[in-house]
């Protein structure tokens, strides 16, 4: 029983590059009313330990006593948790004073909103496909999200794998913060419904390599100099062997894109919730930060035409070229991140590409520009946008 | 096609299974909204929940309450199905995925020792615990629901015992942070409401009750 078997339902893999080719995202009826204005959270570069971890994020995995979980419910017992589910969610209220929550029913949202919330990082692949693991439900499968706006730093989503999985997200380094929305928000859900709990396994879900606590605690971090001095391997190895996940931005197989990685946990049995944060809010995380943040120095002091090699190349290239696939622009992005947070690159504000890692996405291009576009025109379309924010000023 | 009740044209069709069976059913927007099966907005989220689980003629599920299958005739068969879900040991295997909750107590034996590889030995959950369940089962008298929410003493003894042994090889690594919140997950176990041991409740007047015996 491996936590990866099948098909990492905890991260959202928003775009791994491979879609791109394989289908078109945005197909469908396109709305240009989509498109995202708002402030993503994970990508305001703010909060603790900012220069190398971008967001942190906590799930909580929960389920209703009495109901099956949704990969083995009908297509009507779906339903019906569906709209329990999303009722509970509505008398939970909001979480806070300004917030409201936006409820998408995703049997009924077009394919382009569907796509942005995987490429924000909301849901996964998975629960925009609505296909389980075992092969069951589909598009039409009754499935829900709820989204705290205006920050949707908080969203629900609803029989994914399991019922409800709680999420928070939080810019820098902020697990705790995290923990003490996520638990407020399950408070409130639970006390108007019964949660599937067992003495010995604790909080059940349908996999059981997420019972127990239903706790995902996991931190994005940009890791550009351990990769270029070579030691990158040695930090995933040792994370590895604590027991931690570490995935690429856009979840399994897009290691290479600029060197963003998810570390998180993969035990969640055996361990409180805050045993749990306390070895990774205190202890891994801060760790690989050092790490980092020493390489970060190195380079700067003993090979600093190489990291300035690395850096204006990958400027260069973001600023002539004129054609760009997503997965190479966020490599070169996060090398110019880490240009500008060395102090080599002056004229760009990073808050800039930070948003560039979102718009380069194949929806988020296509809301932007608010229209549909093939592959091709989007590679065109990609590379004459990141020219224009990083040129002009 | 036409309900069950034979009035009106069926337009919702549904599948469950029952006791390991599949049953198809047809019902009209009226029968379907006796069963639970509609979604009119007007009803009251607790109806919704009790409709469903009437609906599939099982006992409603309260936090607590006995929705774990009942061992039929002393022992089940290695192979038999979960008894709310009818999903099979098999089936689990195949996917990695359970049916329901229930699956847990009827393959128990079987899932325990794959839980405990996949949480690096973790076999007793520790942490948090429903806080409206646990609040509202304390004041109780039924402390057989209380003890099918957290356990009995000797849950309570094998989490003790869980942390008890963490909290030594922290102290081991000097690692003294980790310790301090290991004490305080003692401290939280120990306060934990307790469920009154059944065998010292009184005999109620006369009466033989079929008194609920745990055999573990
Ligand atoms: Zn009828
Ligand atoms: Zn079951």
């Amino acid at each position: 029983m491996n936590a990866n078997d099948h098909g990492e339902p905890d991260h959202p893999s928003g775009a791994e590059p491979k879609a791109e080719s394989s289908h078109d995202p945005a197909g469908g009826d396109f709305d240009p009313s989509h498109t995202p204005s708002r402030s993503i959270e994970w990508l305001k570069g703010e909060g603790d330990s900012s220069e190398v971890v971008l967001s942190s994020r906590v799930r909580l995995a929960r389920n209703l006593a009495g109901f099956p979980f949704p990969p083995y419910a009908s297509p009507s017992d779906r339903a019906q948790i569906l709209e329990i589910c999303r009722r509970s969610i509505d008398a939970a209220g909001s979480i806070e004073n300004d917030a409201t929550m936006r409820w998408i029913d995703l049997r009924e949202a077009p394919p382009i909103e569907r796509r942005l919330l995987v490429e924000r990082q909301i849901m996964s692949r998975q629960h925009d496909r609505g296909r389980y693991a075992n092969g069951e439900g589909g598009t039409d499968s009754p499935r829900g999200v709820a989204v705290y706006e205006p920050d949707e730093r908080v969203s629900v989503l609803v029989n994914e794998e399991d019922h409800l999985r709680l999420q928070v997200i939080h810019a820098g380094l902020s697990l705790g913060q995290c923990m003490s929305e996520a638990n407020a928000l399950d408070d409130k859900i639970e006390s108007i419904v019964d949660y599937a709990f067992h003495p010995r396994f604790g909080y059940l879900t349908a996999c059981p390599t997420n019972v127990g606590t239903g706790l995902r605690l996991s931190v994005m971090v940009h890791l550009p100099a351990l990769k270029i001095t070579g030691e990158l391997e040695k930090v995933r190895n040792a994370a590895n062997d604590m027991g931690l996940a570490v995935r690429g931005i856009y979840g399994e197989g897009s290691q290479a894109a600029g060197e963003f990685y998810q570390i998180s946990n993969q035990v969640t049995l055996g361990k409180s919730d805050e045993m749990l944060l306390h070895e990774i809010e205190g202890q891994v995380i801060p760790t690989i930060v050092r790490y980092e943040k020493h390489a970060r120095l190195q380079l700067l002091n003993d090979q600093h035409v190489l990291l300035e090699d690395r850096v204006f190349r990958s400027l260069g290239i973001l600023r002539n070229a004129r054609m760009m696939q997503a997965e190479e622009s966020l490599e070169h992005l996060g090398l110019v991140r880490l240009g500008i947070l060395m102090g080599l690159v002056e004229d760009i504000d990073i808050t800039r590409v930070h948003a560039l890692l979102l718009q380069v996405q194949p929806g988020h291009l296509q809301a932007t520009l608010g229209q549909r576009l093939s592959q091709a025109q989007r590679r065109v379309a990609r590379a004459s946008l990141i020219r224009e924010r990083l040129t002009t000023t | 096609m036409i309900c069950e009740c034979g009035q009106r044209e069926a337009t919702i069709h549904e599948v469950t299974i029952q006791n390991g069976a599949k049953v198809e059913r047809h019902l009209c927007e009226h029968c379907a909204t006796k069963l639970g099966v509609s979604t009119d907005p007007h009803v009251p989220i607790s109806q919704l929940i009790s409709n469903y689980i009437m609906g599939k003629n099982l006992a409603v599920p309260s936090v607590g309450g006995e929705d774990k299958p009942k061992q039929t005739k002393g022992f089940a068969p290695a192979s038999a199905p979960c008894i709310s879900c009818g999903m099979s040991f098999k089936d689990f295997k195949e996917h990695g995925l359970t049916g329901c909750p229930s699956c847990y107590e009827s393959f128990k034996a079987r899932l325990g020792p794959l839980i405990a590889r996949a949480h690096e030995g973790g076999e007793q959950h520790i942490g948090k615990v429903p806080r409206r369940a646990l609040s509202s089962l304390s004041d109780m008298t039924d402390s057989k629901r209380l003890e099918n929410l957290i356990g009995g003493a000797s849950e309570r003894e094998q989490r003790l015992e869980h942390v008890r042994a963490q909290l030594a090889a922290a102290v081991r690594h000097e690692d003294y942070e980790h310790a301090a919140l290991l004490r305080d997950e003692i401290t939280r176990i120990a306060s934990m409401p307790m469920s009154k041991p059944s065998a010292q409740i009184e005999p109620t007047s006369g009466a033989c009750e079929p008194t609920t015996t745990r055999d573990d």
